[in-house]
């Protein structure tokens, strides 16, 4: 037919019209239409039809809902509703070991979500995010303090693949660091910089309130700053065109953007221009790449491909590269949405997320979910007795089993919703203070709230449906003759509930073996020898040659210090060892004798102050004046050498680039020079003036430590415009460790909440099944049980399925612990008394939960128990 | 009191059901009605006004067969039952009665403007 009306509204009008009066009502519609069209037109025609049909949504021509059938659905709706509150109001207690459950379990999995969902935002606020590479080095056989790759790479690179790579759009060389910089020598502001060339905005394209993001780094002289850094140099004043000083040079703000947020793997106050410095010039002159410094992004070109431009690198190397024979080297690169949550990169971003951990922290959480799932299952299969009537009697008057399941499900949805509704609260309120528990400023936004509606309606029907499908399913089973006579036959005996209760304190108990070994090996930690002495010692970080070269002034004043007992130098403190070097017997030796070994310069009295025992050989010595080619070795030097430490004494080596030979003149005892994930490994240290100190270490007398520290503000302060970083060695020790034990203090708080929940369910179980033997425990008691008999009889079925728990646990925590373990070079051997007590601590639990129940039980009067038989 | 109840537009729709006779179906219906009272009538309050009458079965319908006039859809015919009649000769009743009982002077023009 030529002429039809809208669509919409004739789909609309057969949707709503009763169907009764449907055909003829359009017959009429269609007649009018027809006619309209000859007379006014198509145009004006089809605006009355849909005037019509608007008019015809009323009262009695809309179909009434559903017919029949839907109202009776309906009913039922509203009576499941019913029998459910009701079933909750009878059951107080069972309703809130599961609501308890369910919302403690589920908080746990939001606020992981909430997390897990920060970390993979970093750095999603650029808008060509998906578009940004960087550039990482992972040399071959390379291994620096555990981590095989390098983020930093050669200087030139940057420009090199912008010009001769047409796949690359903008590339950018930076380094990133904390440096001075400021109005005057008298006002300077210590912040987190990056030091780049002139394309770094055209990579990350971050939001400028004044200037050009594209030309505002064009000069070598310029700056660009953040909002609030300008705020704090400037106040009110405009910044742009303002003069500032970093390393005595003169730069002009050109630029002030808007502070990155806090999702940013690079972190920056300030970005400026280093193309004017000399050595920038120098390195970039240079016909061959010697040296990886800096980190190196850039954007792509429509329509690349990334991986097939990595793979032009090793030509790209070939060309460059001063010799790859010698320094192997292999670029490859990493897409910025990847970039913060790797964590196997050495010279890298600060703060950076792990995979790892979040991997660890999502199984533990969906443990404790499945607990307290299993919590309702099994406490709606021991209910299902009670409810046995009911269900025989909605059989009798016709309920269908399909029809029962969907009544279950209904409750066990409804109680998930009121669990999750609970759940979102409590995150609410405990997202901030979990955050900082991780070091991520987590808030709670009601815009994330609500985008996150929907989804938490579908986690209410999953978990209502996985909770409550199987107790659902046993229940409508039931034969109503037998279900009306109060006969359960093959409910009571579920072996299944058995098991779940096996399952609950399996992870339970593993978890606990797992906190107490992590704890112990934290204990370890702290207490190891380290092969210095690591109390009553402060260390200054000094980043001012002023200081250093008035160090052996200083020093002779700080000891007249009461409290100051002796003061070293040095390059690194004994617990950071950085810097790495190659040496060899002879100049250009066999390269397979070439040994990786640590370096670090020191001055006089460093052995001393730390108490690192020399075993062989000499310190450095004032009388003796000696050169500064002797160094002192530690043992592991000597031993990779094949030396003993008295051979040692004497032996000479020598790094490729320099001509002077070393000589060993003593051997010290290994100490750790990292962390105790890493070995320790072959080290050297030399004699050097203080020039090369980066560290000041004071051995102390910990009392009035704050007018120690005082004083020494006090006579440094002078000598530096660098925020005065003074810290106790031991704090610095414990803070290698920082991520460790937060991720431990974390997961001690989950196994807390998991064995809550496995005890919270074995006490509703307990309760419920001893309720069902009260009358047994009346006859008995009539018959002359004495109490520990009745106690003893309810409660060992339970704690046999805790025993029975503890076993499973063993062989599961075993893999974790040894696991875990293996990440700690030095670290305790697995403790079985460790096993032995958790399985204790489980059974004690177990008990006091069941026996609260079954001493109730054995203590009541027997008359008064049986007095209705 | 309340055994017929016939408001003014079904008793409209009721009075042109009875006029058109054979031929009472929605289009013509709603065509004599605004062609004689010269006012408009939407399909939906005329649907919904046959609709309550065939509910109080003053009205009862039967379809034609399909005709391709009207895109396949039938014609709904419809006719003033018994009861219909009843009702519409009660209201048409009382309203005599109420006529009748109004005093001649009341409807003196004279007497009103005056």
């Amino acid at each position: 037919m030529a002429n039809r009306p809208p669509k919409l509204f004739i789909k609309f009008f057969r949707w709503f019209c009763h169907p009764g009066l449907q055909s003829p009502i359009e017959g009429d519609l269609m007649e009018l239409y027809e006619e309209r069209i000859k007379e006014k037109g198509k145009k004006k025609a089809d605006w009355l039809f849909r005037r019509d049909v608007l008019l015809l949504f009323r009262k009695d021509i809309i179909k009434p809902t559903g017919g029949t059938v839907k109202l009776n659905y309906y009913g039922m709706l509203k009576n499941y509703f019913k029998t459910t509150i009701r079933n909750l109001k009878r059951q107080r207690l069972y309703a809130a070991i599961n609501i308890g459950g369910l919302s403690i379990s589920v908080t746990c999995v939001l606020l992981i979500l909430s997390f897990i969902k920060y970390e993979f935002s970093y750095d999603r606020f650029l808008e060509n995010y998906d578009n940004i590479y960087r550039v990482y080095n992972t040399p071959p056989s390379h291994n620096f303090l555990g981590k095989n790759k390098v983020a930093v790479t050669a200087l030139p690179l940057a420009s090199a693949l912008q010009n001769e790579y047409p796949e690359v759009d903008h590339a950018t060389a930076f380094d990133w660091y904390n440096a001075l910089i400021g109005t005057s020598e008298d006002n300077l502001y210590y912040e987190s910089g990056i030091f780049s060339d002139k394309y770094f905005f055209h990579v990350f394209p971050y939001e400028f309130i004044e200037g050009d993001p594209l030309t505002a780094l064009q000069d070598p002289t310029s700056v660009v700053l953040t909002e609030s850094l300008a705020a704090k140099i400037f106040d009110d004043e405009n910044a742009i065109g303002q003069q500032l000083i970093q390393r005595n040079q003169i730069y002009q703000v050109t630029g002030v953007i808007k502070d990155p947020p806090k999702n940013s793997t690079v972190d920056l106050d300030f970005v400026i221009n280093i193309e004017g410095r000399d050595w920038y010039k120098e390195e970039m002159a240079r016909e061959k790449w010697r040296s990886n410094g800096f980190k190196t992004f850039f954007t792509l070109n429509e329509g690349s491909d990334v991986s097939v431009l990595e793979a032009k690198m090793p030509e790209l190397l070939e060309k460059y590269w001063i010799n790859l024979e010698l320094y192997p080297q292999e670029y490859r690169f990493e897409a910025l949405k990847d970039v913060h949550l790797q964590s196997e990169f050495n010279f890298d971003f600060t703060g950076k997320g792990s995979k790892k951990q979040l991997l660890l922290f999502s199984i533990i959480v969906l443990l404790i979910l499945i607990l307290a799932l299993v919590n309702y299952t099994n406490l709606a299969i021991a209910r299902s007795m009670s409810r046995s009537k009911e269900v025989g009697l909605r059989k009798t008057i016709g309920a269908g089993r399909r029809q029962l399941i969907f009544q279950f499900l209904f409750e066990s949805t409804f109680l998930t919703f009121i669990a999750i509704v609970i759940a979102t609260s409590i995150t609410w309120i405990s997202l901030p203070v979990f955050g900082e528990l991780l070091g991520r400023p987590l808030q709670p936004e009601i815009d994330t709230l609500i985008a996150a509606i929907p989804y938490l309606l579908g986690l209410v029907l999953f978990l209502g449906i996985l909770s409550g499908y199987y107790p659902a399913f046993l229940i409508s089973k039931l034969q109503p003759i037998y279900a009306l006579k109060g006969k359960t036959k093959g409910l009571s005996k579920s072996s299944l509930q058995k098991w779940l209760i096996v399952g609950q304190y399996a992870v339970s108990i593993a978890m606990i073996i797992c906190a107490v070994e992590a704890n112990q090996q934290f204990q370890f930690i702290q207490n190891k020898d380290l092969g210095f002495q690591k109390e009553d010692i402060l260390t200054f970080r000094s980043r001012s040659r002023e200081v250093t070269s008035n160090f052996d002034v200083l020093k002779r004043e700080w000891l007249n210090h009461p409290n100051i007992k002796a003061v070293a130098g040095s390059q690194y403190l004994p617990i950071n060892l950085r810097q790495r070097t190659v040496v060899n017997d002879e100049k250009g030796g066999d390269p397979n004798d070439d040994l990786h070994i640590y370096q670090m310069r020191a001055g006089y009295d460093f052995l001393d102050l730390y108490d690192i025992e020399l075993i062989a050989g000499r310190n450095f010595s004032r009388e003796l004046k000696d050169t500064i080619n002797l160094c002192i070795i530690n043992e592991t030097t000597a031993k990779t050498m094949g030396w003993t430490p008295h051979e040692a004494i004497g032996k000479r080596f020598t790094e490729d680039w320099d001509l002077k030979y070393r000589e060993v003149i003593g051997v010290i005892k290994d100490f750790h020079m990292h962390s105790m994930h890493m070995e320790i490994e072959p080290m050297f240290i030399e004699r050097r003036s203080s020039r090369s100190f980066r560290y000041i270490s004071f051995r102390i007398n910990p009392e009035n430590l704050q007018e120690t520290i005082a004083y020494l503000e006090e006579t440094i302060a002078p000598y530096t415009s660098y925020p005065f970083d003074m810290q106790l060695l031991s704090d610095q020790y414990n803070n290698l460790y920082h991520e460790d034990i937060s991720q431990s203090k974390i997961f001690n708080f989950f196994t807390l909440l998991a064995i809550v929940i496995a005890s919270l369910g074995l006490f509703g179980l307990a309760t419920y099944t001893i309720h069902l033997r009260v009358k047994e425990v009346g006859i008995r008691k009539v018959l002359g049980a004495s109490l520990s008999s009745i106690v003893s009889l309810v409660s060992l079925d339970f704690l046999k399925l805790v025993g029975i728990g503890f076993l499973v646990a063993i062989p599961i925590a075993w893999i974790f612990v040894s696991k875990w373990l293996e990440n700690y070079s030095y670290h305790i051997d697995i403790q079985w008394w460790v096993f032995a007590l958790s399985g204790i601590m489980a059974v004690i639990i177990a008990c006091i939960t069941v026996s609260t129940q079954s001493i109730k039980v054995a203590l009541s009067d027997p008359a008064e128990i049986l007095k209705d038989e | 009191m309340k055994k017929y109840q016939l408001g003014e537009f079904e008793e409209v729709v009721m009075l042109t059901v009875g006029i058109l006779y054979e031929n009472a179906y929605g289009v013509s219906i709603k065509k004599e009605i605004e062609t004689r009272l010269n006012r408009k009538v939407s399909v939906g309050a005329l649907q919904s006004a046959l609709k309550r009458l065939e509910d109080k079965e003053y009205l009862r319908s039967h379809d034609s067969d399909a005709t391709p006039e009207r895109a396949g859809r039938p014609k709904r015919f419809y006719k003033i039952t018994a009861l219909g009649k009843k009702a519409m000769q009660y209201t048409k009743e009382t309203r005599n009665a109420m006529w009748d009982s109004i005093p001649d002077v009341a409807l003196d023009v004279k007497f009103v403007t005056n």
